[in-house]
C-alpha cells in the first residue's frame, strides 16, 4: 500500500469520527468565549464611561442595567433623567469622537449578546432533536456541557449517577479538608435553582439519577419517553420537599 | 555560516555564538509549521526547534539519535499535528517510511495534510493502543517512536514493539511523568520505566530533557 492508499484511508476514518457531539462541544466553547469575550468588552467601554460620568458609572455597576440605559445614550443628557442625576458631572468632558466610541461599543456588546442567544438556541435545537428525554430533565445547555465534560453522550451514558452529579466540578472533588461537592453544572437546572438552599444537594442527587436515565434512554432505546420521566421527576422532587427541614 | 553533520539530513548551523539545529528541507520552500529556513550554499536546512520536539531537545542534549538514518522505516506514535514528524521524514528521505499513528481526530486533520505533501508519511488515524487491527496494513519497522502521554504508555511501547519492530531495531519512548503519576516524583516514575523496559529491551540511554521540556524524559533502546 503505499502514500495515498493510507492518506484516503486515513481521510475517510476522520471523516466518519465527526459526530454531532462534535458539533455540540465546539458551539457550547463558543458560547462561554463569547461571554467571557462580552464581559472584557463592557469592562473596557464601562471604564471609559465611567471617566465621562462616574456619577452615573456609581449606579450602573451591572452590566444588564448598564445595558438598558446605555440603549440610549448619546451624551450625559439623554441619560441623566433615567438614573435622577444632574447634568453636572465631575468627570472628563469627552470630545464627540470619544463619546462615539463609546456609543459603538454598546452597539458591539449588543451584537455579542444577540450572537450569544443564536448559539444557545442552536444548542437546545439540536439537543432537543438528538437527545429528547435528556433535554427535558435537563435542558440544552446544561446537557450539552455536560457532553462537553465527558467527551461524548456514550460516556456519559456509561457513567453512575453520582458522576453525572459533580461532572464540572473536577477541581473540587479531591481538595483536602473540605467535602465532596454536592452538584457540578446540574446546579443551573430549574429544578434545583428552585429549592431551598438545605435541599439542593439532595434535589441535585435526583436530578442527577433522571439525568442518567433519560441519557441512557436517549443512547440505548431511542424512545421518548419525556413526558413520563419529566412528571416522576417532579414528583419525587415534591416528596424531598415535603420530608425537608422547611416548611415549603 | 559553517554546517555541522549530526546524523543523516540533521546540521548544526553555526550562527555567530550560538548554534541552530537543522534539517535538510525535503520540500524546497516550504515552512510546515512556521519555523525559520536557512539557504546555504543551495541547500535549505529547517530549523528543528528543541521546545517544540522532543527529539530535537534530545539532540541539544548531546545525544546522537544515529539509529535514525536516511531509507529506514518509522513507526511513530502520538504523531499530533507532525511537528516533529516532518523532521524525522526529512532525516528518512525518500525512500524511507514514517507509519505516523494519532488518534485524534482534530489533529490528525494537520497530519493527513502534512502527509498529502510529504510523500514518505503514511497517516493512520488510530488508537496507537489497538493497533493490532492494523496489522494488516502496517510491516515491521527499523525504528519506533512513541509519544503519547498515556498513563500506560511503556506497556504500548512494548506491546507494539513486539508485534512491529525488526529484531535488532531501535526504538526511542517519551516519557510524561507527569502523565503517569501527578504525585510520584518524576526521577521514581523514569527509574520504574527503565525497569520495565530493560526487561525486554537493551537501554542505550535514558536523557532528562529539562530545560527545554519540564518534567519529560526519553529513553532510546534497542531490541
Amino acid at each position: 500500500m503505499n502514500n495515498e492508499d493510507f492518506i484516503n484511508r486515513a481521510r475517510k476514518s476522520v471523516k466518519e469520527r465527526w459526530t454531532v457531539d462534535t458539533i455540540i462541544k465546539k458551539l457550547i466553547e463558543m458560547l462561554d468565549q463569547s461571554s467571557k469575550a462580552e464581559n472584557i468588552l463592557f469592562k473596557a467601554v464601562y471604564d471609559l464611561f465611567f471617566l465621562y460620568y462616574p456619577e452615573a458609572g456609581a449606579k450602573l455597576e451591572e452590566k444588564d442595567k448598564f445595558m438598558e440605559i446605555m440603549e440610549g445614550f448619546s451624551n450625559r443628557n439623554s441619560i441623566k433623567d433615567n438614573l435622577d442625576l444632574s447634568e453636572d458631572s465631575m468627570g472628563y468632558d469627552l470630545d464627540k469622537e470619544d463619546i462615539e466610541i463609546i456609543k459603538n461599543g454598546v452597539k458591539e456588546i449588543m451584537n455579542m449578546r444577540s450572537f450569544k442567544e443564536s448559539i444557545e438556541k442552536r444548542i437546545n435545537e439540536i439537543i432537543k432533536e438528538k437527545y429528547p428525554n435528556t433535554y427535558t430533565v435537563l435542558g440544552g445547555v446544561i446537557t450539552a456541557r455536560l457532553i462537553s465534560i465527558a467527551g461524548s453522550i456514550q460516556k456519559l451514558a456509561i457513567m453512575p449517577s453520582s458522576k453525572i452529579q459533580i461532572l464540572g466540578t473536577e477541581n473540587t472533588v479531591f481538595l483536602r479538608g473540605k467535602k465532596t461537592p454536592k452538584y457540578g453544572v446540574i446546579f443551573k437546572t430549574k429544578l434545583v435553582q428552585s429549592v431551598d438552599d438545605d435541599l439542593k444537594g439532595k434535589t441535585a442527587k435526583i436530578v442527577a439519577g433522571y439525568a442518567s436515565l433519560a441519557i441512557k434512554t436517549d443512547v440505548f432505546s431511542k424512545e421518548d419517553k419525556s413526558k413520563d420521566l419529566l412528571r416522576k421527576l417532579e414528583e419525587e422532587v415534591k416528596r424531598a420537599r415535603g420530608n425537608g427541614k422547611s416548611d415549603r | 555560516m559553517e554546517t555541522e553533520r549530526v546524523i543523516d539530513n540533521t546540521y548544526w548551523i553555526n550562527r555567530g555564538s550560538r548554534r541552530v539545529l537543522t534539517t535538510i528541507n525535503m520540500q524546497t520552500g516550504k515552512s510546515v509549521y512556521g519555523e525559520r529556513i536557512f539557504k546555504i550554499n543551495g541547500k535549505e536546512y529547517r530549523e528543528w526547534i528543541p521546545s517544540r520536539s522532543k527529539l530535537a531537545a534530545t539532540i541539544y542534549k548531546g545525544f546522537k539519535p544515529d539509529s535514525l538514518k536516511e531509507g529506514i522505516s518509522v513507526l511513530y506514535l502520538g504523531a499530533s499535528t507532525g511537528t516533529t514528524v516532518s523532521h524525522v521524514s526529512d532525516i528518512v528521505g525518500k525512500n524511507g517510511k514514517i507509519y505516523a499513528v494519532e488518534i485524534s481526530e482534530e489533529v490528525g486533520v494537520k497530519l493527513i495534510l502534512l502527509a498529502e505533501t510529504r510523500k514518505n508519511i503514511y497517516p493512520i488515524i488510530y488508537d496507537a493502543a489497538k493497533l493490532e487491527d492494523k496489522r494488516e496494513i502496517l510491516e515491521r519497522c527499523d525504528f519506533i517512536y512513541e509519544d503519547v502521554a498515556q498513563r500506560n504508555q511503556v506497556e504500548i511501547f512494548i506491546k507494539n514493539a513486539n508485534l512491529f519492530l525488526k529484531r535488532g531495531g531501535y526504538g526511542a519512548i517519551a516519557i510524561k511523568a507527569k502523565s503517569i503519576d501527578v504525585l510520584a516524583k518524576p526521577r521514581d516514575i523514569i527509574e520504574k520505566a527503565r525497569e520495565t523496559l530493560s526487561k525486554r529491551f537493551s537501554i542505550i540511554k535514558s536523557i532528562d530533557l529539562y530545560p527545554f521540556q519540564k518534567d519529560h524524559s526519553i529513553i532510546f533502546v534497542k531490541n
